[in-house]
């Protein structure tokens, strides 16, 4: 059953019959969860289900949305995840997918803490672990991020050996406007280095700092 | 079949970096037992009276407890319980119910009455000092009912108390556990302290009751 038509359930059956099941109350928490984005607390109240409810209610009405998920992660209660030499500490739903799959490529048992988490968690690691190889046509200076289609291919050696030299250069400190008119002559498997080409090896060049 | 636990490790003495005190602080949390995901319960490699992880199932939340007063939780402790082969230890978690109402009746004492529970206390004894950064507040949350559970043993109320106003006296139990004591420390002391309060809900560095406030999400109430 989705959100909108349990909201409207669950409030057809207050209206009826002015209470509320326990079944009622306890997806009326959830309810408030998934609407405003916090816990539902009792305070020993008398009508805090009903005050939630037409909350709820008023929100739908205003045309309000159940809200969107900051994470597709969400850790169980009770457990945080801490890496050891990272400061941060993630728990409940404020965890950043990114550094959730940075901490699941060192420890891919700890998906049990999740109780929510997308189906792909796995790819996701897997990507992480073995970040793509943009393939880069240094001839044309086409650039093809669809691994899938393309199959992720290597450099060839001569553009391999270019970005090594890049690197170099980088590390001298030398700024990219100065390695692009170093290299805008180069050639790489006897064609000219395009500006998007070389842009590119810069790029992988960054990366392999 | 290995000899487990017949030996002590360590001098007995007082470490006066860290002395000894006593009680509990006001707040602590309680859990339905059959809430907690027992699959995924994690404890130190490096000692197992030390509980790492204490998720609960998806869905399920703890309830806070909040015993005001200098006496938090009064009645806490722990004593040796003899057996024929084997000593183990009964544990006891002390507290009372300020109010009185149909809603507490329902969804809190007649719940008590019969269910087992697992609780985790804040200590006043936290071990601040260790010289050891790892350990550092690691004695701060106590946990008790994890092994044996814990079950109501008294749940007594007097209309004329000069301690509870009329309130409900509680007394609950864990009888034969094996160990005598679990704590519940992760990392550090701020990392466990968000998983305590993950527990009933709250984001890291909130106090407020509400729940907190999660990035990323807007409260169209406020």
């Amino acid at each position: 059953m989705d959100y909108k038509q349990t909201v409207k359930e669950i409030g057809d059956r207050f209206d009826k019959t002015g209470t509320l099941s326990l079944s009622d109350k306890q997806s009326i928490e959830r309810l408030y969860y998934l609407t405003f984005g916090k816990y539902f607390t009792r305070t020993h109240c008398g009508d805090c289900y009903k005050d939630a409810l037409i909350m709820i209610r008023l929100h739908l009405k205003k045309g309000g949305k159940q809200m969107a998920k900051s994470s597709e992660f969400v850790l169980k209660r009770g457990v945080v995840l801490a890496t050891p030499g990272v400061a941060s500490v993630l728990s409940g739903r404020d965890v950043p997918a990114d550094l959730v799959v940075a901490h699941l490529a060192k420890f891919p048992n700890k998906i049990s803490y999740f109780e929510e988490y997308p189906d792909n968690w796995m790819k996701l690691v897997e990507d992480f672990k073995n970040p793509k190889v943009q393939k880069t046509e240094a001839k044309t200076g086409k650039v093809d991020t669809d691994d899938e289609a393309n199959g992720g291919d290597e450099l060839s050696p001569e553009a391999a050996e270019l970005v090594t030299l890049i690197s170099f250069d980088l590390k001298a400190g030398m700024l990219k406007k100065d390695i692009k008119e170093k290299y805008k002559e180069y050639k790489v498997d006897g064609d000219a280095l395009s500006v998007r080409g070389l842009a590119n090896l810069i790029k992988l060049a960054e990366k392999a700092e | 079949m290995a000899y487990c636990d017949g030996i002590i490790s360590r001098d007995i003495e007082i470490d006066c970096d860290n002395l000894l005190q006593r009680g509990v602080e006001e707040i602590g949390v309680i859990i339905n037992r059959q809430d907690i995901d027992f699959d995924n319960v994690e404890y130190s490699a490096d000692n197992p009276s030390i509980v790492t992880a204490l998720p609960l199932k998806a869905g399920k939340r703890g309830y806070r407890v909040v015993i005001p007063g200098a006496n938090s939780f009064s009645g806490t402790g722990s004593t040796l319980a003899t057996g024929t082969y084997r000593n183990t230890f009964n544990h006891t978690l002390g507290m009372v119910v300020l109010a009185n109402d149909p809603d507490v009746t329902e969804d809190i004492i007649d719940g008590l009455a019969n269910g087992q529970f697992v609780a985790v206390i804040e200590n006043k004894n936290k071990n601040l000092n260790q010289t050891v950064a790892t350990k550092k507040g690691f004695s701060t949350f106590s946990i008790v009912g994890l092994q044996q559970g814990l079950r109501a043993t008294t749940l007594e109320e007097d209309r004329y108390s000069e301690e509870t106003d009329g309130g409900w006296n509680v007394v609950l139990t864990e009888t034969r556990a094996p160990k005598s004591g679990l704590f519940f420390f992760n990392t550090s002391i701020e990392a466990t302290r968000t998983a305590f309060n993950a527990l009933v809900g709250e984001s890291a560095g909130t106090e407020s009751g509400d729940g907190g406030d999660t990035p990323g999400w807007v409260d169209p109430s406020a």
